[in-house]
């Protein structure tokens, strides 16, 4: 009722204004129509130009980018225009914002400055206009809140949009990228050798690269490990944090060494580990358990966060059930509160553990390089000592400068090439990640359902 | 009954040392940087950081430049996302949103790195920019890095706002937007500032994202230019592991670089948890199902 109200006054004022609505709207419209066609006609360019040898994937991509930084002011300024046609109110903030656009069109058309000066002439002069009518016109009357509503709203969606297609486009890009090294023999094999990669490469050998399987076995006993140690400890600390301590100093000193170790950054955890287990006292050299050690480390404050939130979470009734039935405090904690916690435990422990899946420096650090070995050891080298555990993610980094060593001149494409491979390597890694993810995600849903019993 | 005591009670200390090997793990990890690198870290704290073995202020000032522009970048577009999951958008929206976020902030930072790469790098050109391994890219990626963290823990902080202040603001005849600029961000500003320095400590020590985009140049150049290639202490001590004889100077220097970046590391998280502990004396904290 009130909104309702709110745009028929609105609607009434500036339709006393039309004339000079009309007339900035046209100013924008046009400016808005040329800067748009500029965009227009370099993404027909583009797509029709078939010059393109190497690149080719990237430079398509780039095109469109640029088209649409081209476009996408012109279809602002076009949609501004037509606002102020259908005479509703702007207000000086996007007069400003049209003098913005107008500033970056120039700038992403400085090349063409036949183009970027009626553009800038054009909406420059519109925005004064605006401006100067916002100061001259009746000034209580404040900027139409609907206008401003409306413009948040879109702006805050927007932002919610980009964050989802980031995610969405890295993972397209990476899959369009890695489709010429993707095959099932990638998942299933593990006989890869970067000789033999390079050779494919260069065409000089026919046949499959060879596949990764060694790698993402390799990623996995790293994690496996690290989970081995991090989770019995987690647990145990965040049983103790939420449910046996009270709160007084010593919880409060707990709680902020915990911080500390999760704002470690890695590659701090990783130069200890390689000073204290790869050359150090222990001297163990690249190991399987020296890598899960360091990870465990980083891992260890997520783990007790996450199992905290989720203890925090289950209400005090059900505790106060259990012990007014007789149980001892531990038995509360295992039967009662654990049960309750463990959509949450699971949900957060599954997610680290993805999260360690990625973790690059630490393993290259204390667990080894990719270069050295290309199959998975057997059973009884793993947990031995100096021996490289490889896996995926320092696969993905170093893919590039290992391929490179194998081949004798490098062109541009065998380039583009290479971290092709690393991508595909990627792929794997993301179909992993993705999977913990999706198990985590769906874990939490089913389990949430089934104890609440909804 | 004894018995039970006696298994509650050793249950209860094994539970205590659980947490406490968390105090045990960082002063271990403190005491061995100070232990190898106390040569360098003396030479430093007693003439200057510029002087010595070693002169780490550039490194210093080239994470701190990308840290601080990468942080922007995710506040930029996180702050905004975190607002509307929180007042504006409908359970559809957020229920797809929120496993993003999730998603992504585990996303491998090693493909990040690759995709800024073969992405960004190599294109640069295109948008009219000279340069390809440069400051701008590894703001870009960090800003990808960030965004995550900044929106989800400033969208619990402003969801956190008592439901009272939103009804009274409503009541007052302002709107939705008003409501939210001037009172709900206001009043969730502490939760804000935590996420974004939370994100910034995780920047700055970031390693595997900026190494591919920053063009790792010894020593980097002291400019503001956000085309010009630099350097930061975790790339330093990320390709400067390897090639170090373990026991000279420049292996000290390593962990005295590593204490460093810890030291600023602490640092952002005492001030987080200054800010959230005032936050606490002021307002009691109320659960979010009131």
């Amino acid at each position: 009722m009130n909104s309702r109200l709110r745009i028929a006054e609105t609607y009434n004022y500036f339709k006393k204004r039309k004339k000079e609505n009309l007339f900035i709207g046209s100013l924008l419209f046009i400016s808005g129509a040329i800067a748009s066609s500029v965009g227009i006609i370099h993404l027909f360019n583009s797509l029709l130009n078939d010059g393109y040898s190497i690149y080719t994937f990237n430079s398509l991509i780039a095109d469109i980018l640029y088209s649409a930084i081209l476009i996408l002011p012109g279809i602002v300024l076009f949609s501004i225009g037509y606002l102020l046609w259908e005479t509703h109110s702007l207000g000086w903030k996007l007069s400003i914002a049209t003098c913005g656009m107008a500033a970056l069109l120039a700038v992403a058309n400085y090349v063409n400055i036949g183009f970027a000066l009626p553009i800038g002439v054009l909406s420059g002069l519109a925005a004064i206009l605006e401006i100067r009518r916002r100061r001259t016109s009746i000034s209580n009357l404040k900027d139409s809140p609907l206008a401003t509503e409306n413009l948040a709203k879109f702006g805050l969606r927007l932002s919610g949009l980009v964050c989802m297609s980031i995610l969405i486009g890295m993972i397209v890009y990476i899959t369009v990228r890695a489709s010429p090294y993707i095959s099932w023999n990638l998942f299933t094999s593990t006989n890869w050798s970067w000789q033999n990669a390079a050779k494919v490469l260069n065409g000089v050998s026919s046949g499959s690269m060879g596949g990764l399987l060694g790698y993402t076995l390799g990623s996995l006993l790293l994690v496996g490990v690290c989970e081995f140690i991090a989770l019995p400890l987690g647990l145990g600390a965040a049983i103790y944090l939420s449910e046996y301590a009270s709160q007084n100093k010593l919880t409060s000193i707990v709680r902020f060494f915990i911080e500390t170790l999760a704002g470690i950054p890695s590659v701090i955890i990783g130069l200890v580990g390689y000073g204290v287990f790869v050359v150090g006292m222990a001297h163990w050299g690249n190991s399987l358990i020296g890598g899960g050690l360091a990870l465990a480390f980083m891992i260890l404050p997520w783990n007790i966060r996450i199992a905290e939130e989720a203890m925090k979470s289950v209400p005090g009734s059900y505790r106060e059930a259990s012990f007014a039935l007789g149980a001892t405090q531990w038995q509360t904690v295992r039967r009662a509160v654990l049960f309750a916690a463990l959509p949450g435990i699971i949900t957060g422990v599954l997610l680290g553990v993805g999260a360690a899946l990625g973790e690059t420096i630490v393993v290259a650090m204390t667990a080894g390089d990719a270069g050295g070995s290309r199959v998975l050891p057997n059973l009884s080298q793993i947990l031995a000592l100096h021996t490289n555990i490889p896996s995926l993610t320092v696969f993905i980094w170093r893919a590039p400068q290992l391929l490179s060593l194998y081949t004798d001149h490098q062109t541009n494409t065998l380039v583009f090439k290479m971290y092709g491979v690393a991508l595909a390597g990627s792929f794997v890694l993301i179909v992993i990640y993705l999977a913990i993810c999706a198990i985590a995600l769906a874990a939490r849903n089913y389990l949430n359902k089934k104890i609440t019993g909804k | 009954m004894n018995m039970k005591m006696l298994k509650e009670n050793i249950i209860k200390t094994i539970l205590f040392l659980c947490a406490l090997s968390s105090i045990g793990i960082v002063f271990f990890i403190v005491i061995y940087m100070v232990y190898l690198g106390y040569p360098v870290i003396i030479e430093w704290f007693a003439h200057g950081f510029e002087s010595g073995v070693f002169n780490i202020v550039p490194y210093m000032f080239g994470s701190m430049y990308l840290a601080i522009g990468g942080t922007f970048f995710g506040v930029a577009i996180g702050i905004p996302c975190a607002i509307y999951l929180a007042e504006f958008a409908n359970s559809r929206l957020r229920n797809m949103v929120k496993p993003t976020l999730e998603v992504l902030n585990g996303f491998p930072s090693v493909i990040i790195g690759l995709l800024g790469f073969t992405l960004l790098c190599t294109q640069l050109d295109r948008f009219g920019l000279q340069g390809q391994l440069c400051v701008l890219v590894g703001w870009i990626v960090l800003g990808v890095m960030s965004l995550p963290l900044i929106a989800s823990v400033s969208e619990d902080s402003i969801r956190a706002v008592p439901q009272d202040l939103r009804e009274a603001s409503l009541g007052l005849g302002a709107t939705k937007w008003q409501t939210t600029i001037e009172v709900l961000v206001p009043s969730a500003i502490s939760g804000i500032l935590t996420s974004v320095l939370l994100a910034f400590a995780n920047a700055i020590g970031e390693t595997m994202a900026v190494l591919a985009v920053i063009g790792i140049i010894t020593p980097p150049p002291i400019t503001l230019n956000p085309l010009s290639q630099t350097n930061s202490i975790t790339a330093l001590i990320a390709y400067g592991y390897q090639e170090t004889v373990v026991g000279s100077s420049r292996y000290s220097t390593l962990f005295a670089a590593g204490f460093i970046l810890f030291i600023v590391t602490a640092l952002t998280n005492l001030t987080i948890r200054t800010i959230l502990t005032r936050r606490n004396k002021i307002v009691p904290p109320r659960t979010r199902s009131q």
